[in-house]
């Protein structure tokens, strides 16, 4: 069946489509959910939670542009809007800190070790690292969706990459330290 | 193979084909989820669970009533609505068409089952929304037989109390619903009755006869809610405005869900698979106490105050989803209860065998047989008779044991990982141990058995769960439930109402 015929069939509640539009994507949008959560039980209430609105809203997907990426920004949204009901946390010492750039050194890393870096981060450096650095949104895309100042987005960015950058370094010394 | 790189740009390359595959339970969830939504626009969930607390209500009612006073028959008070209902014939009359309606039932299609089911996971709906009438036109009846093939059902929004069911030959009698209708009147379609009948002079064979003649009519299909058992009428007649809305939106409701299974053919789509079956382990404290000042020993102590024991339970049990929402569940489970009554007076009362002291619930063995007991607020103004020995202020320890067989329904409220249910149903209590202690002569002393516990007794149960999946297969649960014991006791005095409250813990495995 194509992907526009089962887009139509969930447009009228048709249980089975929406099954199938599960099975194609729940694997994508896990992965998303799973770097915008900070563990796995959360990402897989995102991800229900997703999913819902997805089926509620899918008539209102228009066919404009990929459906893979709509499906993905209603993840992001998902995640997002709960923590816009939670509220702004106040990270302590929010110092503006100018845009950096962070390099570390790229042996063969474990995919895994990285989710759970992202997964570390505090709640709002995890969303806009994300949202930055993988998906490619702007300071100021982001500033407007969390609710903050685009000096606030950048200097959280910084943050991350140095949060980040630690993690790695650790767990390369770690790793190091093991093969000797 | 290393070099420096920008850290954005490691996640961003490394991240970029991850994928992960979530546990079976989300997909689960939400197309419970989605089937609630579906529902909540057809407005039914609102008063699904009005309904389901209402029939839960009704049912512990209905048991403690049958059960408490065997006098007093709840089928006898059905009461005659606005004298539209004049002669007794009527009960007769309608438990037959019930018999009947269940046996045509039978045949239907899928539209039927769901709507019997949901009748019958919700009994007060057909008690609530027993408030209109069939009329059968005697002279009709009589000339019509098997030819009949037109039921037709005339709903009369604007007093649905004395709507009237015609059954004639070919007339169809004009409806203001016109939904309602439109559904109804034709007989392909499933057609809920729910009414009474009005039968002023018609005898119960030709009913019968007509009764066959509607069920001849063979593409018919119908739902009757004609309840004979209907306790709350006269509530209803008071009440009549609200139930009338219920019967509308249900009515409302139905009409809807028959005309998107004629649409959509419900039936082609195959039902999403899910574990229905699940057994469990629990255990946890119970705490017994009574409502109201009472003893089950004796009136002297009344108003003493009663120290309810924290004991505990544990048992296995199993149990059926009867769809996503809905489980049945029975099971078995050793529970230990007791509490105390304190301020008790105990003294040796050697030769005195008339003494007030005696307890008349209790059967006393040997190392109690010699002792008497009294409250400590009457011992003040009594003259005690017989030599005291000795006595201690102390306390009378009742424990009992019982092996019960719980037949619960679990309805959830909410599936995301951690589940809320409302836990419902009632108990089966068999007496296994039966044991009175007191504080004497410096040890608690097994001093008899109560003479006033019934072997066999029940309780009502209401509780709440909260579950937490553990993974797909297994699953934490923790739930809180009350349970009032109904007939434990004999010859109390007072007030006293047992009742005790557990908080069980479980692990359950789903296949």
């Amino acid at each position: 069946m194509s992907l526009d015929l089962l887009i139509r069939k969930c447009k009228k509640n048709d249980t089975n489509a929406q099954s199938e539009i599960y099975k194609l994507f729940s694997s994508k949008l896990f992965a998303v959910c799973l770097k915008y959560s900070r563990n796995h039980v959360d990402a897989e209430d995102n991800l229900q939670d997703a999913f819902v609105t997805i089926f509620e809203k899918m008539s209102q997907y228009g066919y404009k542009g990929s459906f893979e990426g709509w499906l993905k920004r209603i993840a992001v949204n998902t995640v997002l809007q709960k923590y816009r009901r939670k509220g702004v946390f106040n990270i302590v010492n929010e110092d503006d800190i100018e845009d950096i750039v962070v390099e570390v050194e790229d042996y063969d890393i474990d995919i895994n070790f990285l989710l759970q870096s992202i997964q570390e981060l505090p709640y709002r450096y995890r969303l806009v690292f994300n949202l930055y650095a993988l998906d490619e949104y702007s300071h100021k895309e982001i500033a407007k969706m969390l609710d903050i100042t685009t000096g606030t987005t950048k200097s959280n960015l910084a943050r991350a990459r140095m949060i980040l950058k630690d993690k790695i370094e650790n767990y390369y010394a770690k790793l190091n330290s093991q093969s000797l | 193979m290393s070099d420096k790189k920008n850290i954005d740009r490691l996640f961003k390359e490394k991240l970029k084909d991850f994928e992960a595959t979530p546990s079976n339970s989300v997909w689960e969830n939400i197309s419970i989820q989605l089937q609630s939504i579906e529902k909540g626009k057809k407005g039914i969930p609102m008063w699904w669970l009005v309904a389901g607390v209402a029939a839960a209500l009704l049912l512990l009612f209905t048991i403690s009533q049958v059960v408490l006073n065997n006098n007093t028959n709840p089928l006898q008070e059905i009461i005659v609505d606005e004298g539209t209902i004049k002669n007794s014939e009527n009960t007769d009359l309608q438990d037959a068409i019930n018999k009947k309606n269940t046996l045509s039932d039978s045949g239907g299609k899928n539209v039927s089952e769901n709507l019997k089911s949901e009748s019958s996971n919700f009994p007060s709906i057909s008690s609530t929304t027993n408030t209109g009438s069939i009329s059968a036109q005697n002279d009709n009846l009589t000339k019509h037989d098997n030819e009949n093939r037109n039921v037709t059902v005339s709903n009369n929004t604007q007093n649905v109390n004395r709507n009237t069911y015609k059954i004639n030959k070919n007339e169809l009698v004009k409806s203001s619903s016109e939904k309602s209708k439109n559904d109804l009147t034709d007989n392909t379609n499933s057609n809920l009755y729910k009414d009474k009948v009005e039968n002023n002079n018609i005898d119960k064979a030709i009913i019968d006869e007509l009764l066959k003649t509607v069920n001849n009519t063979s593409e018919t299909k119908e739902t009757y809610k004609i309840a004979s058992t209907n306790t709350n009428v006269d509530e209803n007649i008071t009440e009549s405005e609200e139930s009338n809305t219920i019967t509308e939106n249900y009515k409302l409701s139905l009409t809807e869900e028959i005309a998107a299974n004629e649409d959509e053919n419900i039936e082609d789509i195959p039902k999403e698979e899910f574990d229905r079956w699940s057994i469990a382990s629990n255990i946890g404290p119970v705490y017994f106490n009574s409502f109201g000042n009472g003893s089950s020993i004796h009136p002297q102590f009344n108003n003493n105050s009663k120290t309810g024991d924290i004991n505990m339970s544990y048992g296995i049990s199993g149990s059926y989803a009867i769809n996503k929402k809905l489980r049945v569940r029975a099971g078995i489970n050793k529970v230990n209860l007791g509490y105390s009554t304190n301020n008790v007076i105990v003294y040796d009362n050697i030769g005195g065998s008339d003494s007030p002291g005696l307890l008349r619930n209790i059967k006393l063995n040997e190392a109690g047989e010699n002792l008497s007991f009294i409250s400590i607020d009457e011992f003040n103004f009594l003259q005690v008779p017989g030599i005291l020995n000795n006595f201690i202020e102390s306390s009378i320890d009742q424990k009992l044991g019982f092996i019960e067989i719980p037949l619960e329904l679990e309805y959830r409220i909410s599936n995301k990982k951690m589940g809320i249910s409302v836990i419902g149903g009632f108990s089966a209590l068999f007496l296994t141990d039966n044991e009175i202690y007191s504080f004497f002569n410096g040890v608690s002393t097994l001093l008899g058995e109560a003479t006033n516990i019934n072997n066999t007794s029940f309780s009502a149960n209401f509780g709440l769960g909260f579950d937490f999946k553990m993974s797909d297969k297994f699953i934490l649960n923790l739930e809180p439930i009350f349970k009032y014991q109904i007939n434990t006791f004999n010859n109390t005095s007072g007030n006293f109402n047992p009742y005790f409250i557990g908080i069980y813990f479980g692990l359950s495995f789903k296949f």
